[in-house]
């Protein structure tokens, strides 16, 4: 037997098919039915502990090309039946051996609903999630843990040196890399881009001395308040270069054109989300992956919403046309095919072509 | 308001009878589009000939109109009605065929009648093969690469480049036949000269085969705003190769990738934004197994079973969110009634496993041929939803009501390990049987995927699901394994059956069956869905529904999968009940496992619970809801058989007492009953052994009807003339009824009638009396029945009130009840009594007024019948006059004998309503797809000598109406000799007859069938060809003289009369003003 606990005082049983240990994250929940390879290799997943809330996973396996990040960055899975024998022609690995490999704790036969519920009700909490059956007399110990549990943002940051990805490519990016999945990098190279990738540690400076067309913030891991020094560096760039953000790097952007943040009660997590394009009225089922949103009445008037989530009426995007600032809460659809929400690139490279011609 | 303004008035065009591949479904999506409409304020006017329909009811359309589908009676009821509006996209192909051929008619244009929704254009795009082709080229999705070639030469040319395998289909043939799939140039060759042959105009299609492929569907609804979603994704577990309506189904898909299932809905959507589609439209597209290779397969640009399917897998209501869109609303403006909060343009996401079983009637037809392939051979379908696939899939197979509810023991254990594995590539409807077999056996996944082409992911599962049925026979039962079992879906029987445990070793374990709710976003909204599914060891989520909620409530036994014998009829009386019992103030509960049907809507009863209609699965609802008591009556066999079971375990039965169905299904207590009353019945006996069956036959002299009891649709029943008939028929009687007693009658070949009643054990009301066609010998759901009868005396007719009212009385019937008659020498017999719905209640309930579920559904809830207001005794009868006409799927079913007989073989009827019997008539038939005008050609007959005599009068009849008859020998010889002319024919000359058939050169056939094995051989033959080429055939004189009546009013030039229902039922002494 393995154990959850939430910081409530939940208490969960369950069978563990991953790592041995324990951690303590944030316990999230994710709608979507297929895509956990994706899911667990997003770095945005950062801390988490996430719940699938479709029961059916492992089911394909893994395969070599879907992984978002080199290394799974989340702090656990939890599942109602894990699938021992995936079938796929692509599957390389069980998803159980890749999460024993990257030393993340994974429980099956939980009662997801009801646990869902619980983080519906309650909103994210702190968890415990170990592969011991912990005892009885332990437990008080173990939800001390949890209480007093604190997060180092310097964990969160995604710090490293520059590096230039589609050297050859036409348009010049800098991208800023919070934490971003693999998909919107070679996303971007494929519409002709080349990527001057920097860490959260960049310098607004560094990137103004050299000719981009345009920034692009990336999506990301935590509370976009951990990352005061970014939104100062960001604030330096606003007005002096067309600007895009898509995820964290949309909350950021905002931040630093004086909006608020607010953390949802426990997020959006899936593959399809309904987002209304304001502009046109239609709307998109769009993957998302955050636990925060821009404060409904802090738009400064430089901003306008252009997308919101039908769901819950919150806020998916902004544009500043004055500044050249656009960004999207959500994932635009980083397939190879054009869909209503692949277009978002698109239209973006659009813009910065019209601008340095 | 509609969101288009001029839209007050709006025609829906329903699907007509209930055929295999169009069954209640389209009943579904029809009534939420009538109430979506009339939701808006919009008057709504309903075409459908099929009257065993919850939507052709009053409380559903404004206008029913129960007529023929056909342009011209279409074009008459807008000339009438002068709607704004049509919509063509819920009545399935039919409702599609016609909404296509009124526009080409140029008859939307010339009445100023608006297509709502999808376009013609768009419709004629999704349909027209040609043309769909040239959209997908032009849009650049791939379907498989075809051609159309007439010589083996351009046939060879097509196959170099594309390899094989193959499908060849000859161009314009019926069913298929002279087709085939070619695995190499030998095959290829032989197929495709013997195709050229037998197509009328030397053509074959040639197609890439991509029979292997993973088949997944797309539910996809689009506004006219261009917002498209997906409701939901569904993998046929059954790859390609066998038609999805007899695949077994999973929602959401399985085995896809994020980016596989990404990849064939934007493809799916990109089709739907090409086509235009404002509405539903269900996608169909191929996957390869071994890379990114897909096809398109087909779309159906309208809702679907496929969208009935997914609607209840998700909770989304598919038919109602199209019909807004049709009136103009875009998906954001329409809230999700499940949630209240969410919109309709989310798409839904479920935390739960579907599994769709279809339900085949081979156990009705043991002859027919079980072969899956591209024709569709299921009559209705299972679906179960569970937490897990595991669950699921065993609850789905317990849901088929077959006798055994386990994977395994299917007969198939006696087969040796090599035939087993060799039969695993046959693809029938028992192939999932025999690999649980091999599973069991130890043959590895991977193996049998190779076999099967099922992927290996399901064939694993399925090996988790055997694994625990070998453990349950072979390891001591440890909590451990119990668990897992329940997990699994196994029930308590089962598991008692292996481990040879008690039930109350079982409580011990303290193991209970909790409830889940759907609500379309995987609990991440609050809903208040009132539609559940069973888990175990899991939290129950009733009791938060159920909180400040202390109503009485209580519960509806719905009637399962669709089959022939138990079909849409029931589940509008378990509709309807549901809804009389909420207007009574209580809480209804319905219980069922049909996706198809209204009653598994969630809006229909105050709760709805997706369950195998199993006593356990039954019980585990009951001990949660704690009802005042279970309704019985409406549920056709499946709920009157969980009756006994029910109250076993202390529930009570509402209305008609368990006693007082034994006391009407038990032989012995019914036949003294009878002799108590002194009700005049035809001498009978049930008998346990041959023995005893030859001595009842030398007391009663043939011929006598054997049958079993307790069974559906006459199951096993036959008419049999002598003791060598006897023995061979006998056993397998003994084999249908179990533990129960074979029943032999006297046979009286008389005048059949019945009629339906009502009563609260005081009074009975007779709604109507109604006469079969046929004589008796033919069951009573394939025969033609006339309403008001018109061959019973007065007196007769009192004899049959009387004896109704007797036996109500004296068995204390609460609620409905269907006798049965003989008439024969002036002299009433009482053949049958169901205590319980009939066939026929929805029929009754249209043609008279009488809302008859609903009084009895008052009855049974304690009101007495006069104060329900419709009087007692016979119910006058009015200015309507109508006839009910079964239709029947042999087209689909090979090898089945389209012969009446006692057995019920029909799967759908429609009523031709008139204001005489002779246009009433000739409706039905036309309504029944007969051809009438046109040139006479000679019709083909051929009796045995039991009917010779009595055939005479309507050969005379069809000869003077201008028909020649080509005649078998005895028959030829008899004809001669009474003055008929006809020419002789030494015996059937099969091929020479099919080619007469095939270019219409013959009126109809006239077959009386013998009843020996052998010389049976070549008219079965004769009516299965007349059955392929639509050549109407009779098998009973009585059919064939109604047919010719029919003509006669054609031939006369009748003009039939186009009305809605409520006018036809107008009194008579309106007459007189």
């Amino acid at each position: 037997m393995a154990t959850v606990l939430l910081e409530d005082g939940t208490i969960l049983k369950g069978k563990s098919f991953g790592a041995q240990g324990v951690k303590i994250g944030e316990i999230i929940f994710n709608t979507s039915s297929t895509g956990y390879q994706e899911i667990i290799t997003d770095p945005s997943c950062k801390g988490q502990i996430i719940t699938m809330t479709y029961p059916e996973i492992g089911n394909y396996g893994l395969n070599d090309e879907d992984y978002e990040s080199k290394k799974p960055e989340c702090f656990g899975l939890i599942v109602k039946n894990y699938c021992k024998e995936e079938s796929h022609y692509k599957s390389t690995k069980k998803l159980g051996d890749y999460l024993k490999e990257n030393d993340i704790i994974a429980i099956e036969d939980i009662d997801t609903r009801s646990l869902v519920k619980k983080i519906r009700e309650k909103g994210t909490m702190k968890c415990l999630i170990t592969s011991e059956d912990l005892k009885e007399e332990n437990l008080s110990k173990e939800f001390a843990k949890i209480a007093m549990h604190k997060i180092n943002i310097d964990d969160y940051k995604n710090t490293k040196e520059k590096q230039i990805l589609g050297e050859n490519n036409e348009k010049n990016i800098a991208f800023i890399d919070f934490g971003t999945t693999n998909s919107v990098i070679q996303k971007l190279i494929n519409k002709n881009c080349k990527l001057t990738v920097f860490g959260s540690n960049f310098k607004a400076d560094e990137i103004l001395n050299e000719n981009f067309d345009c920034v692009f913030m990336s999506n990301g891991a935590g509370n976009p308040e951990y990352y005061e020094k970014e939104v100062e560096e960001i604030k330096n760039l606003v007005g002096k270069l067309p600007l895009f953000g898509i995820g964290l790097g949309c909350n950021l952007l905002a931040l630093a054109l004086g909006a608020k943040i607010e953390k949802l009660k426990y997020g959006h997590h899936g593959a399809s989300y309904p987002v209304i394009d304001l502009k046109t009225n239609k709307i998109f089922a769009t993957t998302q992956n955050h636990n925060y949103a821009i404060y409904e009445n802090s738009l400064t008037g430089l901003m306008e919403a252009s997308y919101r989530n039908l769901n819950d009426n919150t806020i998916e995007g902004f544009n500043s046309e004055r500044l050249k600032i656009y960004a999207v809460q959500f994932t635009p659809d980083t397939s190879e095919t054009t869909t209503d929400t692949s277009l978002i690139f698109d239209k973006w490279i659009e813009l910065i072509k019209g601008e340095n011609k | 308001m509609p969101k288009i303004k001029d839209i007050k008035k709006v025609l829906v065009i329903g699907s007509g009878p209930i055929v295999i591949g169009q069954a209640a479904e389209f009943d579904y999506a029809g009534v939420q589009a009538c109430l979506a409409l009339k939701e808006e304020g919009i008057e709504v006017v309903l075409i459908n000939s099929n009257p065993a329909t919850i939507m052709t009811d009053s409380n559903i359309a404004d206008k029913v109109y129960i007529e023929p589908l056909n342009t011209e009676t279409i074009e008459r009821i807008i000339k009438i009605e002068k709607p704004d509006g049509i919509i063509g996209t819920l009545g399935g192909q039919t409702g599609l065929n016609l909404a296509v051929e009124l526009d080409k008619l140029g008859i939307f244009e010339k009445y100023n009648v608006r297509v709502l929704g999808t376009s013609i254009e768009s419709i004629k795009k999704g349909e027209d093969r040609e043309l769909f082709k040239d959209l997908m080229q032009k849009i650049g999705e791939p379907i498989p690469e075809s051609a159309t070639v007439s010589s083996y030469e351009e046939a060879l040319e097509f196959a170099d480049k594309i390899g094989f395998p193959i499908i060849i289909r000859p161009a314009y043939t019926l069913g298929g036949t002279g087709g085939g799939i070619a695995n190499n140039k030998e095959e290829y060759e032989d197929i495709i000269s013997i195709g050229l042959s037998q197509s009328p105009v030397n053509q074959v299609l040639v197609e890439k085969s991509i029979a292997g492929y993973k088949e997944i569907e797309y539910e996809i609804i689009r506004d006219k705003n261009d917002t498209v979603i997906a409701v939901c994704n569904m993998e046929n577990i059954d790859p390609i190769g066998i038609h999805t309506g007899d695949s077994f189904v999973v929602a959401p898909s399985q085995t896809l990738t994020f980016k596989e299932a990404q990849m064939l809905k934007t493809s799916a959507i990109k089709i739907v934004r090409a086509l235009g589609i404002e509405g539903s439209c269900n996608v169909q597209l191929a996957l390869d197994t071994k890379s990114k290779q897909y096809y398109i397969i087909e779309v159906n640009p309208r809702v679907s079973r496929s969208s009935a399917l997914a609607s209840k897998a998700t909770g989304y209501p598919i038919a109602k969110v199209s019909t807004k869109i049709a009136i103009g609303y875009d998906l954001h403006e329409i809230k999700n009634a499940v949630t209240g909060v969410t919109i309709s343009a989310s798409e839904p996401s479920v935390d739960y496993v579907v599994v769709k079983i279809p339900k085949w009637p081979f156990d009705k037809f043991a002859t027919g041929d079980r072969m899956l392939g591209t024709k569709m051979k299921a009559t209705g379908e299972v679906m179960a939803l569970g937490r897990t696939f595991e669950n699921s899939f065993k609850k789905a197979i317990t849901s088929l009501e077959d006798k055994h509810t386990g994977l395994l023991h299917y007969k198939f254990e006696n087969l040796d390990d090599k035939t087993l594995l060799n039969d695993c590539s046959i693809q029938d409807d028992r192939r999932m049987y025999r690999v649980a077999e091999a599973l069991k056996r130890g043959v590895d996944v991977e193996k049998l995927h190779q076999i099967t082409k099922i992927d290996s992911w399901f064939i694993a599962k399925i090996k988790d699901i055997v694994n625990v049925e070998k453990a349950l026979e072979n390891e001591e039962l440890t909590e451990e394994l119990y668990k897992k079992a329940k997990d699994y879906g196994y029930l308590d029987s089962e598991i008692i059956a292996s481990t040879k445990k008690t039930q109350e070793d079982l409580d011990k374990f303290n193991y209970p069956c909790v409830f889940k709710t759907v609500d379309t976003c995987s609990g991440e909204f609050e809903a208040k869905t009132p539609y559940f599914y069973s888990a175990y060891g899991e939290k129950c989520e009733l009791e938060e529904i159920k909180k400040n909620n202390n109503n009485e409530n209580i519960v509806v036994l719905g009637s399962g999968p669709i089959r022939i014998g138990q079909g849409i009829e029931f589940d509008y009386c378990s509709v309807h009940a549901a809804w009389a019992i909420k207007d009574m103030g209580y809480e209804s509960i319905m219980i069922n496992s049909n996706p198809e049907t209204l009653s598994t809507d969630f809006n229909v009863a105050t709760r709805l619970y997706f369950e195998p209609m199993n006593i356990e699965n039954v019980m585990n609802i009951i001990k949660k809801e704690n009802p005042k008591g279970v309704m019985v009556q409406f549920g056709g066999q499946t709920a009157i058989n969980l009756a006994p079971k029910l109250e076993a375990q202390g529930v009570k039965i509402l209305g008609t007492s368990l006693d007082s169905i034994n006391a009407v299904e038990d032989r012995k207590i019914f036949e003294k009953l009878l002799s108590d009353l002194k009700i005049p019945q035809p001498k009978g006996r049930g008998v346990k052994s041959v023995n005893e069956a030859l001595e009842t036959t030398k007391e009663l002299g043939y011929p006598v009807l054997v049958r079993p009891s307790y069974v559906i649709g006459g199951r096993g029943m036959q008419v049999v003339y002598n003791d060598e008939e006897l023995l061979t028929y006998i056993n397998e009687a003994f084999k249908f009824s179990d533990e129960h007693p074979v029943l032999i009658d006297q046979y009286l070949e008389g005048l059949e009638c019945e009629l339906d009643a009502i009563s609260d054990g005081k009074d009975i009301l007779i709604p109507a009396i109604c006469e079969h066609v046929e004589r008796a010998g033919v069951h009573s759901g394939d025969s033609m029945s006339i309403y008001p009868s018109r061959n019973i005396s007065k007196k007769l007719q009192n004899d049959m009130v009387k004896y109704a009212k007797k036996i109500a009385q004296k068995v204390q019937i609460k609620g409905l009840m269907n006798i049965q008659f003989i008439i024969k020498d002036e002299k009433v017999y009482v053949i049958e009594v169901n205590p319980r719905a009939s066939r026929t209640v929805p029929i009754f309930s249209k043609v008279t007024g009488i809302p008859m579920v609903k009084i009895a559904t008052n009855i049974a809830l304690g009101k007495s019948l006069k104060s329900c207001g419709y009087g007692t005794g016979l119910y006058p009868t009015t200015k309507l006059v109508c006839v009910k006409m079964p239709i029947f799927s042999f087209q689909k079913l090979n090898r089945i004998d389209p012969a009446l007989a006692p057995e019920m073989k029909s799967t759908g009827e429609v009523l031709g309503i008139d204001y005489n019997f002779k246009n009433a008539l000739l409706k039905a038939f036309i309504m029944a797809g007969y051809k009438f005008g046109g040139h006479k050609q000679r019709a083909l007959i051929s009796l045995n000598d039991h009917y010779k005599e009595p055939a005479l009068k309507i050969a005379k009849k069809a000869f003077s109406l201008g028909y020649f008859f080509m005649a078998t020998w005895g028959t030829h010889k008899f004809l001669e000799k009474n003055g008929v002319p006809s020419k002789m024919i030494e015996k059937f000359m099969i091929d020479k007859l099919q080619k007469r058939m095939k270019n219409g050169r013959l009126s109809f056939v006239l077959n009386t069938p013998t009843t020996g094995k052998d010389s049976q051989k070549s008219g079965f033959q004769i009516r299965t060809i007349a059955e392929m080429y639509s050549i109407p055939c009779f098998t009973s004189i009585d059919t064939a003289n109604a047919f010719l009546k029919a003509v006669k009013t054609y031939d006369k030039g009748a003009k039939l009369n186009c009305d809605v229902v409520s006018n036809y039922r107008k009194r008579k002494f309106l007459d007189l003003f």
